[in-house]
């Protein structure tokens, strides 16, 4: 008789090591998967992505003539600002110039006269033909009027709107004093590069440089300054900072990704911040964005709360060819700012991503915990329960430690028998029986659910009325689970517990066992698919799919509701006395 | 305890072998050949401002292309869609079907052109470009032929290593049936939402495409004559009576017509007769309200993309480009993700009243940098499709920052 049941343990003890070994590998899938580096790009016939324009160019002047063609189309300017590429220092003081006199600026290259003569600038004073040299720049066949470092103060007073801020950068470190540029073009605020040369009466900043007398904004490497500055607003002085901070849940972003080899290329591209979407300057490397700018990124990702056509769209203008940031630098930045649900924002990782990684996690430490503390002090135990417990701990995360120490800080019973049990009121009684069934259950049909999820579900098209749902994958994948859990439990598991708990063979329990298997495993189904139907096709708006944490977060979640709802009825049903929950 | 960490070991042991086995399978289902190098757009780089994107050529094959290329960049899984939707280019009404009732999640294609014998170079290469996933809610399908398609294109698909499903019926009306009953099925729910189209006329229901790559909500065709029988099957399915949304006025979809609709629910007719003022119109819509409650539960209908203040983006397409529609309608993955914007329609060469007028409403104004609201707008086609002028043009309407002249 026992014998009987015994033959069984093997079979079911791989069963089990099986169950936990298919769903832990899912879930070494997931970060395995997130680690993988992005490929390159191949075979494209552009590249501009959804949430980000590229000014491709494999030289200075084809990608600073391309923003100065998106910056004006047609629109004429007054004024053509040129810098010596090398004297980026020029180009950069004259940034405050461009909104006021209706400026671009542009390094001097080779056929630089050209995109000049396209531009046509029209002003006629201070300069008499719309084109201002900076510091002494010489280009060929051209001519205009020169403008000295010292005199851009006076001239900008002489345009638009005073200044109303200063702003400090080292003339050394172009990879500091450059992210000042886009600012400057959108604000108009001052650039200096000797605290002296501060005006009286503005608000004094400095950035990337500890400065008395100034507000200093200051990180640790231009990267992170970058992502500082972005974020900064000035409580006493609201006009001055871009403010992209997650404070603000409505404001569209733009950002202007360069790479900080190439100074005088990210210099034209402030250009871009004078009109259409103004932003600040981020640097990325040429292969990756740097961590600290991607998790930015991420924080600023954008959210919708009703509907993703609601906004706020974000954009990034990407600066050079891919030599310059790569295809693969885009993708990650594109992807960071996509527009997504408000349940999914976070960095890198939503909140629910977070709350089923963690789930997920104390869910093996208990399943391990349990495993060892049995081998260790309970070698009377039961062997179909000693696999109930860690496969039902592994699903269940906070919570099989503790319902694992309320069942066995019990004393024990030894049974005329020789069977060891443990001494337990009803309820607790309840939940060992419930362990079993939902044990099992739940981690037959979650790993019957993965494996189908992964080769893909049926979807069966057709025409019936009101039964039309037959075909529907979930409800497949839900029918497909309840039978082979059904069976699995009820030939491997639940039998034999039953045949050494009343002493019977193994066949002749068989028939007594089903309805019982029947009973609990509907339970732990009506526990587990609606809110599982709940989650994942209305709750969560990508429904997820087994390459998710989500999803085991969602599918154990609803292993641990299907415990809560079989266990009253086990409780009944060992109140009757039809099912034992001692052992 | 030494049993305990043995086994332990083995099932971790156990684990990691089943995860390097799931994964060789998982690459088996991907495509094993490289697409070839492409020539890129001139234009796609060099005719671009700040408020617009130039994407694609006068080359529909092309555009459809360059459309999936900006939403899916394929470098990693994240940005790599569920499946591929191959649609004749020589049938609108077809390609409206697949657009309205596939495009959506849980499927998440972009759409690319066939011909009905062929399966075009640029279609082949960028297929292995994006290399699907695969819909794990249809048996992992990667690519859907939809319609008037031959089966030596599917044979050559199948034999790049993709999964495919096909759909096909006598004519686009019954297709429509047939592809409502899949997607239907699929979700679980017959959306009660439904865009009808005269298919006459399909032309009008372009901007229906947009929003329901966006959605995913019903469509069918009815003729000037009547409501077809499959039409009548769609409408009939809808558990709680339809909400039906008729584009086009009477001159489009005659009043006979619309009454006959009427016994299957409420209709709304999107009341103008050209495609950019049905555009423009269908833009600013939005039914919202009753559709099904019971004291637990209650569902509110919602059609239409109700856009009418500044922050938002739009779809510029067309129809009078030299490949007419072919050029206007693979962009309802524009719709899909990224800008979810509606597609405003263009004709000859400049900017209709129509959309002029309606792209003032959403006009943004300057604001403080960190509110500021921004609008962007996708142009579809090369220069003889949309003009570099007429570029200009929109890039001024959808400007935020103007200088003051």
């Amino acid at each position: 008789m026992q014998s009987n049941s015994k033959t069984l343990q093997p079979l079911a003890v791989v069963v089990a090591a099986l169950l936990a070994a298919i769903l832990i590998s899912g879930m070494i899938g997931v970060p395995y998967r997130s680690m993988q580096p992005p490929t390159k790009s191949e075979a494209r016939l552009h590249l501009n992505t959804k949430n980000s324009t590229r000014f491709a160019g494999s030289s200075l002047e084809e990608v600073s003539t391309r923003i100065s063609t998106a910056v004006y189309p047609d629109s004429q300017p007054e004024t053509v600002f040129l810098f010596d590429p090398q004297n980026w220092q020029a180009g950069l003081a004259a940034t405050p110039l461009l909104r006021p006199m209706k400026g671009v600026l542009l390094p001097v290259t080779e056929n630089v006269r050209e995109e000049v003569a396209r531009l046509n600038p029209t002003r006629n004073d201070f300069t008499n033909n719309g084109v201002v040299l900076l510091d002494g720049v010489q280009a060929d066949g051209l001519t205009g009027e020169n403008l000295m470092l010292d005199d851009i103060l006076g001239l900008r007073q002489r345009y638009g709107l005073a200044p109303q801020n200063v702003i400090l950068v080292d003339k050394d470190t172009p990879e500091t004093a450059l992210l000042a540029a886009p600012w400057a073009a959108y604000s108009g605020d001052l650039i200096i590069f000797d605290a002296a040369d501060a005006p009286a009466g503005l608000n004094r900043y400095s950035l990337g440089i500890q400065t008395d007398g100034f507000t200093s904004i200051t990180a640790k490497t231009p990267d992170a300054l970058a992502v500082t500055f972005a974020k900064y607003e000035d409580p006493q002085n609201t006009l001055f900072g871009w403010a992209f901070n997650a404070n603000t849940l409505a404001g569209y972003r733009a950002y202007i990704v360069a790479n900080p080899n190439n100074p005088a290329m990210a210099l034209t591209a402030a250009n871009l911040a004078i009109h259409g979407k103004p932003g600040p300057l981020m640097w990325s490397g040429t292969e990756k964005l740097p961590a600290g700018v991607n998790n930015y990124f991420w924080s600023q990702r954008a959210a919708f709360w009703v509907t993703p056509a609601e906004g706020p769209f974000h954009h990034f203008w990407i600066i050079g060819d891919e030599n310059q940031i790569s295809f693969k630098a885009q993708g990650q930045v594109d992807y960071a700012v996509e527009i997504g649900p408000y349940f999914g924002k976070g960095v890198g990782m939503s909140g629910i991503d977070l709350i089923a990684v963690f789930w997920v996690l104390m869910g093996m430490a208990s399943a391990i915990w349990i495993l060892l503390h049995q081998f260790k002090f309970l070698p009377k135990q039961n062997w179909v329960m000693s696999l109930a417990w860690p496969l039902l701990a592994l699903l269940i995360g906070p919570f099989g430690l503790l319902l694992y120490y309320l069942a066995y800080r019990r004393p024990i019973i030894r049974l005329p028998n020789g069977m060891i049990v443990w001494d337990r009121p009803l309820w607790l009684q309840g939940l060992a029986a419930t362990v079993s069934a939902v044990g099992f259950g739940a981690s037959i049909m979650i790993t019957s659910g993965y494996l189908t999820t992964f080769f893909g579900m049926p979807l069966i098209p057709n025409r019936l009325t009101g039964a039309f749902l037959l075909g529907t994958p979930m409800i497949l994948l839900m029918i497909i689970n309840f039978v082979v859990a059904v069976l699995v439990s009820w030939l491997v598991f639940q039998t034999p517990m039953m045949a050494m708990y009343t002493n019977k063979p193994y066949r002749e329990t068989l028939g007594k066992s089903l309805p019982m298997v029947l009973i609990s495993m509907t339970f732990a189904a009506i526990g587990m698919n609606p809110l599982m139907w709940y989650l994942m096709m209305s709750k969560i708006p990508m429904m997820p799919t087994e390459e998710s944490i989500l999803w085991f977060g969602v599918m154990f979640f609803t292993a641990f509701t299907a415990l809560l709802v079989a266990w009253p009825l086990n409780y009944v049903l060992i109140r009757k006395q039809n099912k034992s929950g001692l052992m | 305890m030494k049993k305990g960490l043995i086994s332990i070991l083995i099932v971790l042991v156990t684990a990691i072998l089943i995860f390097t086995g799931t994964n060789l399978i998982a690459k088996a289902y991907l495509a094993d050949q490289k697409p070839a190098d492409i020539a890129s757009l001139p234009s796609n780089s060099e005719l671009l401002t700040v408020n617009t994107t130039r994407i694609g050529s006068d080359d529909a094959f092309e555009t459809a292309v360059a459309v999936a290329q900006v939403i899916y960049p394929a470098t990693e899984e994240e940005n790599t869609p569920g499946a591929v939707i191959l649609v004749n280019i020589n049938n609108l009404p077809e390609l409206l079907v697949a657009a309205n009732r596939i495009q959506h999640f849980p499927v998440n294609a972009p759409l690319l052109y066939v011909e009905q014998s062929n399966l075009p170079q640029i279609t082949r290469n960028e297929l292995l470009r994006l290399n699907p996933e695969g819909v794990p809610a249809d048996g992992n399908v990667q690519v859907y032929l939809v319609g008037t398609i031959d089966a030596s294109v599917n044979d050559a698909v199948n034999q790049l290593g993709f999964k495919t499903r096909v759909f096909t019926a006598p004519d686009p009306i019954q297709l429509a049936e047939v592809v409502d009953n899949w997607t239907s099925t699929q979700h679980g729910d017959h959306p009660n939402e439904v865009a009808i189209a005269n298919i006459e006329h399909p032309e009008m229901a372009i901007p229906a495409a947009y929003w329901n790559a966006h959605m995913g909500q019903g469509f069918a065709y009815v003729t000037s004559e009547g409501v077809p029988e499959a039409t009548k099957e769609i409408l009939k399915r809808r558990a709680n009576g339809a909400w039906i949304y008729v584009f086009g006025d009477e001159s489009i979809v005659p009043e006979h017509v619309v009454r006959e609709l009427a016994q299957y629910g409420q209709v709304t007719r999107m009341p103008r007769n050209d495609p950019s003022a049905i555009s423009a119109y269908f833009s600013g819509f939005k039914d919202i309200g009753a559709d099904w409650g019971a004291w637990f539960w209650q569902k509110a209908r919602d059609f239409g993309w109700g856009i009418s203040e500044a922050g938002h983006n739009a779809v510029f397409v067309n129809l009078d480009g030299p490949t007419g529609w072919q050029n206007a309608v693979t962009a309802t993955t524009l719709s899909h993700m990224g800008k979810h914007a509606p597609v405003l329609i263009l004709d000859g060469d400049g900017v209709p009243d129509s959309v002029r007028n309606y792209l003032m409403v959403l006009k943004p104004y300057p604001t403080d940098a960190q509110q500021q609201l921004l609008n962007h707008g996708w142009i579809i086609g090369g220069e003889e499709t949309i003009s570099w002028q007429t570029q200009v043009e929109l890039d001024t309407l959808l400007e935020a920052y103007p200088f003051e002249e």
